[in-house]
């Protein structure tokens, strides 16, 4: 009788003191700009396909591997960083005519929701922000990682693909010669903080 | 090509001519308000209020423009009163379309750059509006193709077709209106377009500056090219027979404009390997 008062006695004190421990955090990584790909596609005359790609990304994912729901992914890409290997196209790229970076410096996306899609892989739905223009989307982000750098870190790797209608976010100009769909290709790489 | 031919030319031009040709009174403060407006929503629709894009703010501008003028030709025309519609006209024009750039300017950059661009514009509606008033006929509508036209290349070679376009839109009314001047040489600017034109090509003149690759030095010139005429009004030059003297002021417009399109279009007619880019 008085074993069975001692166990219960210290079942309920470790229910406290592990009730009273924080709960685990979702894993913070900031996205390194050097390793992060923002790349685009789009037909040029119906012809061929021209490729781009908006350097330097930047944001934060949170990630919690046992409650998906709890992680969140922010990105912030910058208009004026837009490079297709032409100065001239680049320059007519940023003007007001496509991404108009002197009135809507940054292009965003924030999630809403974050949903296991495979083993490992996740179905992130979030706000897209183009040219001022807000819309919902969802990306699915196929999962590296987390793995070990060399020095220490602990990285992680995200790549995925979805596409937009330009035209939807009021980049309208061209759309016969320069096409409407533009695939985009993300390609993250993140350091955990 | 069939939709920036028809409704970035053509329209504005019939809308334009149209209205040029009505003996109306109300007719000619209408004729570049219209056709704005009825190019740039036939181009990429109604831009919505308040309009996302600084230059969804045009068509805005060219309706205020409309009111100035109905407002000046019915009843201000003999009065001081006169000049108010078109000062506040300059204000909206210029405030308008620098909203995204007051999110980066200093509040006493912002006071300074909106002062300046105010008062040159209202300065540039004034020489306009004393052309109009001294020169019916062609002389206006020739000299205001001119400028449009080349404010509009300018703006095309320097990474906008979109504010090239809207540039078009003027340039095919301001076509019209010297068409029509051949049929009908007592048509008058004043009292309405010659106004309206400064604050188009004024506000255009400062998105091609703030918001594309426009230089300072030919947006200046073209802002400037229009002051070229009050140099038709000295002695000689002012006695000219109608037609010479309009093809005299268009010539004293072109000499600023041709030269600020050059500037402009240098680095796309000479591009060095690395700025070829034929779109």
């Amino acid at each position: 009788m008085r074993k069975e008062a001692a166990v219960k006695i210290l079942v309920a004190s470790l229910a406290v003191v592990l009730g009273s421990l924080p709960a685990r955090a979702a894993d913070k990584y900031e996205l390194d700009s050097v390793h992060c790909f923002a790349a685009f596609k789009i037909k040029h005359m119906n012809i061929g396909t021209t490729w781009g790609r908006i350097n330097n990304p930047a944001g934060t994912i949170l990630l919690d591997d046992a409650d998906p729901s709890k992680s969140s992914v922010s990105v912030e890409l910058r208009a004026e960083n837009v490079d297709t290997a032409n100065e001239k196209r680049d320059q007519h790229l940023k003007g007001p005519d496509f991404f108009n970076a002197k009135q809507f410096p940054t292009i965003t996306f924030k999630s809403k929701s974050v949903k296991k899609s495979g083993d490992a892989a996740f179905a992130v739905t979030g706000e897209f922000t183009l040219l001022g223009v807000t819309k919902e989307i969802t990306v699915t982000l196929a999962r590296t990682g987390p793995a070990k750098d060399p020095f220490g870190g602990t990285r992680v790797g995200f790549d995925g693909t979805f596409t937009i209608r330009r035209s939807e976010y009021g980049m309208k100009q061209m759309l016969e010669a320069i096409g409407d769909e533009v695939e985009i290709h993300l390609a993250f790489e993140g350091v955990k903080k | 090509m069939f939709e920036p031919v028809v409704f970035g030319i053509a329209l504005p031009a019939l809308a334009g001519g149209a209205l040029w040709m009505m003996r109306a009174r109300v007719a000619a403060p209408l004729a570049l308000p219209v056709a704005c407006i009825a190019g740039s929503i036939a181009l990429w629709g109604w831009p919505g209020f308040p309009p996302l894009l600084a230059e969804g703010w045009l068509p805005f501008i060219a309706a205020a423009a409309l009111v100035a003028g109905l407002l000046d030709r019915l009843w201000l025309s003999e009065s001081r009163a006169r000049l108010l519609p078109w000062i506040l006209l300059a204000a909206f024009s210029v405030g308008s379309v620098l909203g995204a750039r007051r999110k980066v300017w200093s509040p006493g950059e912002s006071v300074a750059w909106h002062g300046a661009l105010v008062l040159g514009l209202a300065a540039l509606q004034a020489s306009l509006e004393r052309i109009a008033l001294r020169r019916p006929g062609a002389s206006l509508p020739l000299a205001g193709f001119i400028w449009s036209a080349g404010t509009a290349g300018a703006l095309a070679v320097t990474g906008s077709l979109k504010y090239a376009q809207l540039g078009g839109l003027s340039a095919a009314a301001l076509g019209a209106a010297a068409t029509v001047a051949w049929i009908k040489p007592g048509l008058r600017l004043a009292h309405g377009p010659a106004a309206t034109l400064a604050a188009w090509n004024g506000a255009l003149l400062v998105l091609g500056y703030f918001y594309s690759d426009l230089p300072a030095l030919p947006a200046v010139l073209l802002a400037a090219a229009p002051f070229s005429l009050l140099i038709g009004e000295a002695g000689v030059l002012a006695d000219r027979r109608p037609w010479a003297g309009a093809l005299v002021r268009a010539l004293l417009v072109a000499v600023p404009v041709g030269t600020a399109f050059l500037i402009a279009a240098w680095p796309t007619l000479f591009p060095t390997p690395g700025q070829k880019y034929p779109y």
